[in-house]
Formats: C-alpha cells, structure tokens, sequence
C-alpha cells in the first residue's frame, strides 16, 4: 500500500472507528 | 392512563438508532460514490458534513421527540405552535413516501438473499435476470408483500418487544456479517489496489465543488437525519437518557458501517475485474450495481456463493432495520390522532403496501418517488432548523441539550451550524439537485411532471402535498393535539 494511503486510511478509520468505539464504551459505563 | 412505552435499555436505544441510520445506502450507494468522487478526498467532506449537518439534526430530533413525546406531526405543532403542524406533516409524509418504495427494496435484498442461499443465483445472466425478475410484477409484489409484513409484525409488538428485540439482533449480526466480508475481501488477491483507490487523497479533487456537494448529500441521506425517524424514537426515552452521545454514536456507527462495506466491495472490485470494468462497475447506479455487478463479482470468487448470501443478508438486515423506523414513524402518527397500537398498525400495513404496488411493478415510478422524496429530505432537514431558530438555537442547546448527566456538552458551534450553516447547506444542495435535473437528467422535459427526474415532478408533487397540509393546518392540529393544550 502507499503510504500516504496508510496515514489516510489510520487518520479516517481512527476518527470514525475510534470515536465510535470510545462513545459505545463510555456510554455503557455512563450513569 | 396507559403507561407510556419507552425503550428498556440505554443499548437498546443506541441499537435502534443505528438500525434506523444503516440502510442499504451504506451498502449500495456509499462505496460507489467514495470510488466516483476520488477516494479519501470524498471521504473530507463526507466527515466533516457528519458534523455540521447529520450530527446536529440528529440531537435536535433526539430533543424534539424527548420533549413533545409525539410523532412528527403533532411534535412540530407542540414545538413550534399550532400555525406550524403542517411542518411536520410534511417530514412525516415525506418519510411515509419513502417507505412505501423502500418495502420494495427490502423485498428485492430478501429475494436475492433466498436464491443466493439456495444456490440459485450464481452461474446465471446477472442483468436479464435482473430485468426479468423487475419486469415480472407478481414477484417485486410478492417480496414487498413480505418485506411490510415483516416490518409490520416486529412494530405490532411495541418498542420493547418488537423494535428493540429485532434491533439488538439484526444489527450486531449486520456488523458480523459485513465485518466477515470485509476480511475476506482484503485477503483477495490484489485487494491492495483497491484499498490504494479507496484512501490515497486525490486533492484535486477537493477543489472540485461537486465532491463537496456529494459528500453533504451522502451524510444528509445516510444518516437519516431530518428524516423524523429519531424523532419518533426519541418519544420512547427515558427521562435521563443522553441525547448528544447517542446522537454522535448514532453519526460515527452509520459511518463506521458505511467504511466497513467499503472495505468489502472496493478490494473485491479490484481484485477480479480488469480497472475499466472495475470503474464501469462503480459508475452503474445503485440497483445495477449491487443486482447485476455484486452477483458478477461473486461468481468469480472462490466459495462465491457463500458470501454472495452474507452480502445480501446483510443488505436485507440493514434494509429492515431502517423499514422498521419508518413504520414506525407512520404508526406514531395515528397513535397521536387517537388510535391504539393495533388498530394504527393495521392501517399501516394496508396503506404501506397499496401505495409501494406502483413502485414495486414499475421501476420508472420507483426511481421517480426516490427522487422526489429523496430531495424532499433536505426540506425536512431544513424545517428542523426552522424549529430550533423559532425556539431559540442558545436556549435550545442550554436547556434541552446540555443536560447534566450527559457525557458529551454541546458547544456554541451548534448554534451556528443551525441559525446559518443548514440553511446555507440546504439552499445549496437543492439548487444543485435541480440544476442537475435541468442540465444533466431531465435536459430537454425538466419542466414537465411526468418525467422520473424532471424539476417539475419534484416541485408539483411538494406543492401539492404542502397546499393540503397548510389549508387544513388547523384540522390536522386538532387530531393531534386534541387532549394536549398547547
């Protein structure tokens, strides 16, 4: 792969992927 | 006085959300247009539209559902004062409209499901079958018989037993199911070229307008935000529940899916057509390329006919889960107008599929109505952002969004992005869509309503729908808001 395509590619999934996970995994421990 | 209905669990609110975000635009509209509009410079505007359009409609749904505990109509009458029900009408109609051709689409992911299953769809000519299958009237009808019954069965048994039991199904078996095809695409054999197309930036392509406009119309469709469906599930909240998290969550899981099964379908493109067909293959529209390209692209694949059954069970699981919410959407309203559960769904289920029969035998009316109400979405947006102007965007974010148990706090920049961006986005994207009509679709007739995607049929089928809704504004209010004094 490119790497420029691989920096993107962590940069997206990260924002997306990442802010998902973390919002499902504090909400379910929130009040 | 009966107990009102509310969702059980915190999960089962978010699970419902993302089954009324994930519909098959995830699945047969999203990879296509990440390839046409070059790749991760698509993806830039699609991100950032997510947070200044999909993400702030989505809490001021979540909010004006919470806090009217009514379907669309008599929650836009109650929010913004009588003189405006037929608001909400038209973003209740707008949906309905939509639902009536999306039981099609249901019925034809399920009908591709059962000859993939049973070993009847590979080895065959993709597109005559395609047309034969389309072409036959009985068959679209039988399946989006079956496809509004299913949804109709699951919304009879409420929110807790019907629409939250098949949300905290269908959608972790979604994910499951497109997370294995994603695996097995980026084993495939030159997968990387695909995963070169999908995330190397191609920054001329920021430059060009029309990427930009895609990637809001992406967001805005896929998102179902402005829609009224998290409206309707917001009702069903509990009192401390959070609306902004579960609005981001809701935004980031819609994209999270739609990143998924594009890493699915674009490494599989690649790998086994030559780059012309690959790109020819990308270009079709959404039914030619997932019922006559997908099944294509499965045949040449080892154990093809296996994944050719998770793909379209997952198109079909994605599919319901956003019928349901429509379904239940319209049940809501006749709820409001007096009728119990029972009795509003019988109503709907007839309506439902009396009105999806045109659309089911022909797909000139079916391309027409997703044209027509597809558009009409981005009003609907826009009247959501009336409501929140006309309350007031500071009071609004103080005193229904910024709730002290929430994990998320909301901004000023919310604020802005509802007195003056959606608004500016919304012109914007409507004289786009017209101005393609006119140049590009519609050239020669875009005047003429009885064209599929002419100016005219947009605006004629809007103006008469709104004409209605606003000269009998007043009856309407009083079905809705008969015992409620507002």
């Amino acid at each position: 792969m490119k790497p420029l395509a691989i920096i993107f590619m962590i940069f997206i999934l990260g924002i997306v992927w990442g802010g998902f996970i973390y919002l499902l995994v504090r909400s379910s421990r929130g009040k | 006085m009966a107990k009102r209905e509310e969702f059980s669990t915190r999960w089962g609110i978010i699970l419902a959300a993302l089954g009324m975000a994930i519909g098959a635009g995830n699945i047969w509209r999203f990879p296509r247009l990440v390839a046409q509009n070059g790749g991760s410079a698509f993806l830039i505007p699609w991100l950032i539209f997510l947070f200044l359009w999909s993400i702030p409609l989505l809490m001021v749904e979540f909010a004006i559902g919470k806090t009217t505990r009514l379907g669309t109509i008599g929650a836009f009458g109650k929010f913004m004062g009588r003189k405006f029900t037929w608001m909400g009408c038209f973003v209740g109609f707008c949906t309905m409209g939509i639902m009536f051709y999306y039981s099609v689409v249901t019925g034809w992911s399920l009908h591709y499901f059962l000859r993939a299953g049973s070993g009847q769809l590979l080895g065959i000519d993709y597109s005559a079958y395609w047309n034969q299958f389309t072409g036959s009237g009985y068959l679209p009808l039988l399946f989006h018989l079956l496809a509004i019954s299913t949804g109709i069965y699951i919304v009879y048994h409420g929110v807790v037993a019907g629409i939250e039991r098949a949300n905290k199904l269908l959608i972790p078996s979604l994910f499951l199911l497109i997370i294995i095809a994603a695996i097995r695409a980026l084993l495939l054999p030159n997968a990387v070229i695909g995963l070169n197309y999908l995330f190397y930036p191609d920054w001329a392509k920021l430059l060009n307008y029309r990427v930009w406009l895609e990637g809001l119309s992406q967001s805005a469709w896929s998102t179902g935000a402005g829609w009224g469906l998290i409206l309707t599930y917001g009702i069903y909240l509990k009192e401390r529940e959070h609306i902004v998290s579960n609005s981001f969550i809701t935004g980031l899981g819609n994209c999270s899916a739609s990143l998924i099964v594009s890493l699915a379908i674009i490494p599989t493109v690649f790998s086994i057509l030559p780059y012309q067909d690959a790109m020819t293959a990308l270009r079709a529209g959404n039914t030619g390329f997932t019922f006559v390209w997908i099944p294509h692209l499965f045949d040449k694949m080892p154990a093809g006919s296996v994944f050719a059954t998770i793909f379209f069970l997952a198109l079909f699981f994605a599919a319901l889960s956003s019928l349901i919410s429509m379904i239940e959407l319209t049940t809501r309203i006749f709820m409001d107008m007096g009728m119990q559960r029972r009795q509003a769904i019988k109503l709907v289920w007839t309506i439902g599929f009396l009105l999806g029969v045109p659309s089911a035998i022909s797909l000139s009316i079916f391309n027409n109505q997703d044209w027509v109400w597809g558009i009409g979405l981005l009003l609907s947006g826009f009247f959501f952002a009336v409501a929140v102007n006309k309350f007031g965007a500071r009071n609004f974010r103080l005193t229904l969004l910024n709730v002290e148990h929430d994990i998320i706090k909301v901004g000023r920049w919310f604020e802005w992005v509802l007195k003056y961006l959606i608004p500016v986005e919304f012109v914007a994207l409507l004289l786009w869509w017209f101005y393609q009509s006119i140049v590009y679709y519609e050239p020669n007739s875009w005047w003429n309503p009885f064209k599929t995607y002419s100016l005219g049929t947009c605006l004629v089928q809007w103006g008469v729908v709104l004409t209605i809704f606003i000269i009998f504004n007043r009856q309407i209010t009083r079905l809705v808001l008969k015992e409620k004094n507002s």
